[in-house]
């Protein structure tokens, strides 16, 4: 299933590099990649450019977000036992988003540009140790009420300093509030890179902990007679679920609802066991997301941010999964 | 797999449950683990499967220290039956009591054909390989508590702690899994430690008893010696009349 899912999102790759504003036969994909790769010359110039250097980019940093925040996804969800968990419960993306305001605000523009990305990661970071130092410490450390409580806390705190910067930034809240809407135009080869070097060690940590995983869910107690060590195996988790969610916002701004919903779907079919939702909500999420970018670039007649796009199409979708589970069969 | 207490002290925050309790419970018995609300019966608990950790004092297993176990090889040695189990997500009932089997796996193994027939097994002697493919979130608080049960079985332990572990069970289900760990003890050398409210219960199936109140060993001993209504008296504050059961052969209670 998950290898299945993975032919899938190199189809809707190559598909996708063929759409836009100008239209590419889908042979000459796997063509400019093939020369690309082999350092050939390029057969048709302008074809190459637009696909290698324009859409290529953009179109895996779509995958990879996706991917990153659905995997993030089941593991907090795993984590806080909780269903309606994503991988921003914690305040992840309010940090970013504060930290990006932050360097918007100061019209920072150190390191080729790179300087909001530094900001929302550091955000992120900062709220991340900030969390685990509030919900840490006592008997019950790191505590699925403890985290989201934190959690709420510090991002109610961040998002009111995001409305102070907004309010004190004046002309320049346009593009403030552009980044906070999330978008995959300009991505370069670099936040490939990045986005993938973070979100694979991630997903390789989470894949190996996906039987803790599973027996966090039975509770705590349970979970440290089947020989877990349950505050260790939480803080690991967590942590490199947090750093996959915070390079992925850093990268692309706030994406809602894929690391809601694609955890959801995935275990209405595969079950809960996360040694399986995981493998397979990583293509999944990549695909997802990377359809939505392409209906905003190629099909709509004018770009809709990601981020609303994504909560315009999924809030409604999980409503309906929410009601289906909850009235009916309580099934997932 | 006997468990040996030495001057054991812990305080949650600034409650005090135990200051200084010293006991034994030998390997190949059914101890029950009696006493009033709020008496640290389940810390009790807590600290002989190390989920919490003493102040002071000593606690060994087979003659070593608990300290010196790590979690995983603690696993294989002692399965527990915890009291509250609510899963938010939509396990099977098979997978759940796979779980049992995780401590002994390697990371990344498999279930080999051996850990198939142990679950097998477990939800056979449970009486759940009916509902083996339903979700645990759609099972009553009976049914989800012999999933508990099962899983513990499949854990294959030494040592089988049991924290109510019938308290949402009916009578039917109550005698059928506590005969099949009272089996088990006799057959199969297994030890049982089990926190009960049911005193009929406990004096019908355990072979010792621990009474605790506010902490303090309030009396421990074989079923003959401590289950006296002198004993039920001092710990529980209620009038009571023992008697010898001549039909169960075992001594019973009435509550006055």
């Amino acid at each position: 299933m998950a290898i299945g899912l993975g032919l899938l999102l190199s189809g809707v790759i190559v598909l996708s590099a063929a759409m836009g504003v100008v239209r590419l036969p889908f042979v000459q994909v796997p063509a400019v990649i093939w020369e690309k790769l082999w350092g050939l010359g390029p057969v048709d110039a302008l074809a190459s450019a637009i696909i290698w250097d324009v859409r290529l980019p953009r179109i895996l940093t779509a995958a990879i977000v996706g991917a990153g925040l659905s995997v993030s996804g089941v593991v907090f969800q795993g984590i806080l036992r909780n269903p309606l968990a994503d991988p921003y419960t914690l305040g992840i993306s309010a940090g970013a988003a504060f930290g990006a305001c932050v360097a918007f605000f100061f019209n920072m523009s150190y390191f080729q540009g790179l300087s909001v990305g530094l900001c929302a990661f550091a955000g992120a970071i900062i709220t991340l140790a900030v969390v685990l130092y509030l919900s840490g410490g006592t008997a019950g450390g790191y505590s699925s009420n403890n985290l989201i409580l934190s959690g709420i806390i510090v991002a109610a705190i961040l998002s009111a300093g995001i409305s102070f910067l907004k309010y004190a930034a004046d002309e320049r809240v346009s593009v403030i509030i552009f980044w906070l809407m999330g978008s995959f135009v300009a991505k370069t080869w670099m936040d490939v890179g990045l986005a993938l070097a973070f979100v694979s060690i991630g997903v390789a940590v989470c894949l190996c902990f996906g039987r803790d995983l599973n027996l966090m869910a039975l509770g705590d107690r349970a979970a440290a007679s089947l020989g877990v060590d349950v505050k260790k195996s939480r803080l690991i988790l967590l942590v490199a679920a947090s750093l996959m969610a915070a390079v992925c916002v850093s990268v692309s701004g706030i994406i809602g609802f894929v690391g809601l919903l694609v955890p959801h779907m995935m275990r209405g079919i595969v079950g809960a066991d996360n040694q399986w939702l995981m493998p397979v909500s990583l293509p999944a999420g990549g695909v997802l997301l990377l359809c939505a970018d392409t209906f905003t670039r190629a099909v709509l007649p004018s770009e809709v941010p990601i981020g609303v796009l994504t909560a315009l199409i999924g809030g409604p979708f999980f409503c309906y999964v929410f009601k289906r589970q909850f009235s009916g069969k309580q099934r997932f | 797999m006997g468990y040996t207490l030495k001057d054991v002290c812990f305080s949650y925050e600034t409650r005090a449950i135990f200051s200084g309790i010293s006991l034994e419970m030998e390997t190949g018995g059914f101890h029950g683990v009696l006493g009033p609300n709020g008496s640290g019966k389940t810390t009790l608990l807590d600290l002989i499967t190390g989920h919490l950790k003493p102040e002071n004092g000593n606690i060994l297993l087979d003659g070593r220290r608990l300290d010196d176990f790590d979690a995983g090889k603690l696993a294989k040695k002692c399965a527990l039956v915890p009291q509250d189990f609510q899963v938010n997500f939509p396990f099977t009932v098979a997978q759940v009591v796979m779980m049992g089997r995780y401590p002994h796996l390697g990371r990344f193994s498999a279930p080999s054909a051996k850990d198939r027939e142990l679950v097998d097994q477990a939800m056979a002697a449970t009486g759940i390989s009916a509902f083996s493919c339903r979700h645990v979130t759609e099972l009553s608080g009976g049914e989800r508590q012999r999933v508990v049960f099962a899983r513990a079985l499949a854990q294959d332990a030494a040592c089988l702690i049991l924290d109510e572990a019938t308290s949402n069970l009916d009578i039917g289900h109550t005698l059928s899994l506590m005969t099949l760990a009272a089996d088990r003890v006799k057959n199969n050398g297994l030890t049982v430690i089990s926190v009960m409210q049911d005193l009929n219960l406990a004096a019908r199936f355990c072979r010792s008893l621990l009474f605790l109140k506010n902490g303090r060993v309030a009396a421990h001993g074989p079923v003959d010696e401590v289950f006296t209504e002198s004993v039920i008296k001092e710990v529980f504050d209620v009038s009571s009349r023992v008697y010898f059961d001549e039909i169960i052969h075992c001594k019973q209670v009435t509550i006055l």
